[in-house]
């Protein structure tokens, strides 16, 4: 059955608090999940409250402040800092999104940061995304072609078949959609998510792949495709502001359309 | 998707087959249950006043009787391809999966078989 309840070694307990400089005038305050594998403890929320007139202006400059200068233990992943590389993706005040690129003073009240739910946790705000990149690379995300390729040329495309995979193709893989969608929370076992199978998408509307009848067969089941409801927070949440939502109607639409050739 | 394509694809309803047939089934019986409603609404709510007798004298007529079969028989079954999922999304023990989808075919069948009977009685006026 479906479990309601954390188990007990899971449940979240207040942490520590650290104040802000007396002199300071702007403070916000962070509450964030810390969790240390290497330490036999429940996982706490710590609270920070930052000066926010010595800070950098996205959750993302808080967190690095909050390392540099507060607490070095804080654990994130990050690298482009400009909403390219997906690093970044946790979830801030209740919604998934790259930390680089939600502005702090967009958030009223205090900021809650949690990694990425219903994922394993790797230490504090990372997750564990092997599973997720090894559904990645069930859908084949690469060109499967039968013909060669030109001599000396790259293999042309009208601009009205790039258009079609310009969106899908935009995905940078950071795992909000998926770990935001319910149906991926209770059979991500099972469940190929809407980041693969906006992947998957991407690949059967490129003209140049000739493997759309294998991809679509690989698809076709009752979970790895089917347990989309169309709940659609994978593109409410989407940081990109891409649609997995309508990639996945379509894709099942291409499958009735197949059946009934 | 236009709406003769969508017709179309209705009509060769029976030849999806595999995953994509329960999903279909699902969008097909959700049309037809649309429209099914759209006649309950207008007809039930012409009743011109919902004592035992006059209800009974609606549900009697051929026609009433038989698009009220109509609505009950695919609501069965769009409830039965509904639950289906919802056990499926739920309940990840095999054993318990297993037998939930079939104790839901059972139920769902059973009900058929409940309504299809007083139906019939009503329409022959039998008690």
């Amino acid at each position: 059955m479906a479990k309601f309840n954390l188990p007990v070694n899971s449940r979240v307990k207040k942490g520590k608090h650290f104040e802000a400089p007396k002199e300071a005038e702007n403070v916000r305050r962070y509450i964030v999940y810390r969790y240390n594998p290497d330490l036999d403890e429940n996982p706490r929320m710590d609270i920070f409250d930052i000066d926010m007139d010595n800070c950098g202006p996205m959750v993302l400059d808080v967190l690095i402040k909050i390392k540099n200068e507060i607490d070095p233990s804080l654990t994130f992943r990050r690298s482009c800092r400009e909403g390219i590389c997906g690093s970044c993706a946790m979830n801030i005040n209740g919604g998934n999104s790259l930390a680089c690129t939600i502005s702090a003073s967009s958030i009223s009240g205090d900021t809650k940061i949690y990694p990425l739910p219903h994922m394993p946790v790797v230490k504090d705000l990372v997750a564990d995304l092997t599973h997720f990149y090894q559904q990645y690379a069930s859908i084949k995300p690469w060109l499967q072609s039968k013909k060669e390729p030109p001599e000396h040329k790259e293999r042309i495309q009208s601009k009205e078949e790039q258009e079609k995979i310009d969106e899908p193709a935009a995905c940078i893989l950071c795992a909000c959609c998926s770990t935001s969608c319910p149906s991926y929370w209770w059979n991500s076992d099972r469940y190929l998510g809407p980041a693969a199978l906006l992947a998957s998408y991407r690949w059967l509307v490129d003209s140049r792949d000739d493997a759309k009848d294998e991809r679509l067969d690989e698809i076709e089941d009752s979970f790895r495709l089917y347990r989309c409801h169309t709940i659609m927070n994978c593109t409410n949440t989407c940081p990109k502001g891409l649609n997995p939502a309508e990639a996945i109607a379509n894709t099942k639409k291409m499958l009735i359309e197949r059946h009934s050739q | 998707m236009k709406i003769l394509s969508l017709l179309g694809l209705v009509i060769k309803n029976n030849l999806v087959e595999g995953a994509s047939a329960h999903w279909w089934s699902q969008r097909v019986s959700a049309f037809f249950l649309a429209i099914l409603f759209v006649w309950f609404t207008f007809s039930f709510g012409n009743i011109e006043n919902y004592e035992y007798d006059s209800v009974i004298s609606w549900s009697s007529g051929i026609l009433n009787s038989m698009m009220l079969l109509l609505l009950s028989i695919v609501m069965i079954y769009h409830s039965s391809l509904g639950l289906e999922v919802i056990i499926e999304d739920y309940i990840h023990t095999r054993k318990t999966r297993k037998y939930s989808l079939i104790f839901n075919r059972v139920i769902h069948l059973l009900l058929a078989v409940v309504t299809i009977v007083s139906i019939f009685f009503i329409n022959t006026g039998s008690q």
